[in-house]
């Protein structure tokens, strides 16, 4: 609850800011909460990879994609269409809510041995159980890499 | 006493051997390209096809070697012949395309090595029975046919199609990990076979989600083999790529999803109530929107985009009798494979050569006059279109009589005899194509269509695959049962 809350509000906050500077600041917020979150479940491969690859590396992508672009502040004009759309989406979270909820607030939270999600472990099925489709995924990166700066090249004259 | 911290997963690499060649030859072709940036087409196409060669006789020397590797990768007879048949296609296409580039003047030394790597992540979505293997296998080949499909430059129509074919295909993978992500909540295994063992295990509580799982990974296979609710994307790409790039497509790239799309119908019987007759309207839906929709096509490759629909819904038929009676008769699809490959191949290799500079959609016209220009070329047109239609001693008509016998087996009459009519109404456009090659060339023709030895050895591959399949009907049965 202590984590759920922040992180909730965080996200409100990315939809409901103008700035676009902002709402990624909230983004990372809300991705370092997240990762508070995998923490306390003892998940912490899980949460060390949230800190890096989203809080880090595509922070840094989005930040670059609004420094290039420097979105402007956007006026918006009154539109019959919000109401609507916020009684729908009022009507589907009381809908799933009340599906979720109760279940929620019965359960427990899961009682997980120690050692699993340790790096250790994820580490050792890297290697050992999933080899052979680790090694494919780097053959995968390449074609990306190879892919995206065949479509990036200037074009030959 | 051991050195690692755990145990080193025991991995026999010769075993994959074919697969490690094909990895190798396209990062060499990346190293001859940084070497020699300025004109190293050449010496890339010929390392490239070496390399291929290498690896399809290191294939062909495996075929009956049965083997089973950290539960993830399988061959066994099911997929031994269509290994060989992607790398046969991906020969031919290499074959076709240095000439083709150059005549059209499209630049893309990037083009070897990742048509290289998209046979290979179609290779491994064959033998893959691990469900992980499977999608990175068919990232492998989306991703590498997403790039090449812009591989014209200066083509808008080119361009447009990579971008839509890369938007609605991370679309269908999309659905495809999503179903992946189901079935693994619901059976914790990402093994195909792992559908079965669960199934024994008895347990309705997660049958939704399995069925969700089933239905989402059926979504994102039709999308990739192009049936019908799901073929949108197909006659846009095929018109405004390459013709190289669309000869692979519609032909090499389309095996490994299917033999994928194989293994996964065979193994989940549990969810048979939902899957079989959802098969079924989708294969007719493709037969029959496949062949009318082709029917009033112009451009040569929307009508060859909308005819590999109609053949993805006789494949698709064949699943759903499949899957009715828990039979997994791997001949029919092989066979029915050999045939669609190499005739579609072999349609390709003509309109490559007919092309012309690519900035405009290939018309049916651009076929006129072929007969006057070149009567063996307009002959093999008319034995590769003799194989689509599906009559004739040829490799088409055999695997359709094949699909045909197999559904009526498993008493699905009724999408036999929709098959057999489809068939029937496929003839008309495709004798469109024969007609135009043996009328008299009016106007736009001025194309030599002069075939140089790769060409020329392409539509011999192609004439051999399409001939000699049925010629060698009996020695290929016997050989393929008695290795399984």
């Amino acid at each position: 609850m202590m984590l759920a809350g922040p992180a909730a509000l965080a996200t409100v906050g990315v939809v409901a800011s103008k700035s676009a500077v902002r709402s990624a600041l909230c983004l990372v917020f809300n991705f370092f909460i997240l990762a508070f979150l995998y923490f306390s479940l003892s998940m912490e491969m899980i949460g060390i990879t949230q800190i890096m690859v989203y809080a880090g590396a595509i922070m840094v992508l989005f930040m670059f994609v609004i420094m290039l672009l420097n979105p402007k502040l956007i006026d918006e004009k009154k539109d019959y269409k919000l109401p609507i759309g916020l009684l729908f989406g009022l009507a589907l979270f009381m809908l799933l809510g009340s599906q979720i909820l109760p279940k929620l607030m019965t359960a427990n939270v899961p009682a997980m041995e120690y050692e699993v999600g340790s790096p250790k472990l994820v580490g050792e099925a890297l290697f050992t159980t999933y080899v052979f489709p680790f090694e494919v995924v780097s053959l995968l990166l390449l074609v990306g890499v190879v892919g995206s700066v065949f479509l990036a090249k200037r074009r030959t004259p | 006493m051991n050195r690692y911290l755990f145990p080193l997963p025991d991995f026999q690499f010769t075993n994959l051997l074919p697969l490690i060649i094909l990895a190798v030859t396209g990062m060499f072709g990346l190293v001859i390209h940084m070497i020699k940036p300025k004109g190293s087409s050449n010496a890339l196409f010929l390392t490239t096809v070496i390399g291929v060669v290498a690896a399809l006789m290191a294939q062909i020397s495996m075929v009956g070697n049965i083997f089973e590797q950290l539960e993830m990768i399988k061959q066994d007879a099911t997929n031994m012949v269509a290994e060989v048949v992607i790398l046969v296609s991906l020969l031919t296409v290499l074959l076709i395309s240095n000439p083709y580039f150059k005549r059209s003047r499209i630049h893309c030394p990037e083009f070897f090595p990742l048509i290289t790597w998209a046979a290979l992540g179609g290779m491994l979505m064959c033998i893959s029975t691990n469900l992980l293997v499977v999608f990175i296998g068919l990232e492998l080949l989306s991703i590498s046919l997403y790039v090449l499909a812009g591989a014209n430059k200066r083509s808008k129509f080119s361009q447009e199609s990579a971008l839509k074919y890369f938007l609605l295909g991370a679309f269908a993978t999309g659905f495809f990990l999503y179903g992946i992500a189901f079935l693994y909540g619901a059976s914790g295994s990402l093994s195909l076979d792992g559908f079965m063992r669960f199934a024994t295990h008895t347990n309705t509580a997660n049958q939704p989600l399995l069925t969700i799982g089933f239905v989402l990974i059926l979504v994102g296979f039709s999308f990739k083999c192009g049936l019908a609710p799901f073929h949108q994307w197909i006659p846009d790409v095929y018109s405004g790529a390459p013709t190289n790039v669309v000869a692979f497509m519609a032909t090499g790239a389309k095996v490994g999803p299917f033999l994928a799309f194989f293994h996964l119908v065979t193994e989940a019987s549990t969810v048979r109530d939902i899957g079989v007759p959802i098969l079924m309207v989708v294969s007719l839906l493709s037969m029959v929107l496949g062949n009318v929709m082709a029917f009033s096509q112009n451009d040569t490759k929307k009508l060859l985009a909308y005819s590999s629909v109609a053949n993805a819904g006789y494949v698709g038929a064949l699943f759903a009798g499949l899957m009715a009676v828990k039979s997994s008769t791997y001949w029919t699809i092989n066979y029915f494979l050999i045939g669609y490959v190499f005739a579609t191949l072999g349609v390709f290799v003509i309109l490559a050569l007919v092309a012309g500079d690519e900035d405009s959609p290939q018309t049916i016209d651009s076929l006129r006059g072929l007969s006057k220009r070149n009567p063996m070329l307009a002959a093999s047109l008319v034995i590769f279109v003799l194989s689509q239609i599906g009559i004739g001693p040829v490799a088409g008509f055999l695997g359709k009589v094949l699909i045909i016998s197999d559904l009526v087996h498993c008493q699905l009459t009724w999408l036999a005899v929709a098959l057999v009519a489809n068939s029937a109404f496929g003839a008309f456009y495709y004798f469109k194509l024969v007609r135009a090659a043996y009328s008299d060339a009016e106007g736009s023709s001025e194309i030599s269509a002069k075939p140089c030895l790769g060409t020329v050895s392409a539509l011999a591959i192609c004439l051999v695959g399409v001939v000699g399949s049925v010629v060698f009907y009996g020695p290929l049965y016997n050989f393929f049962v008695s290795k399984s």
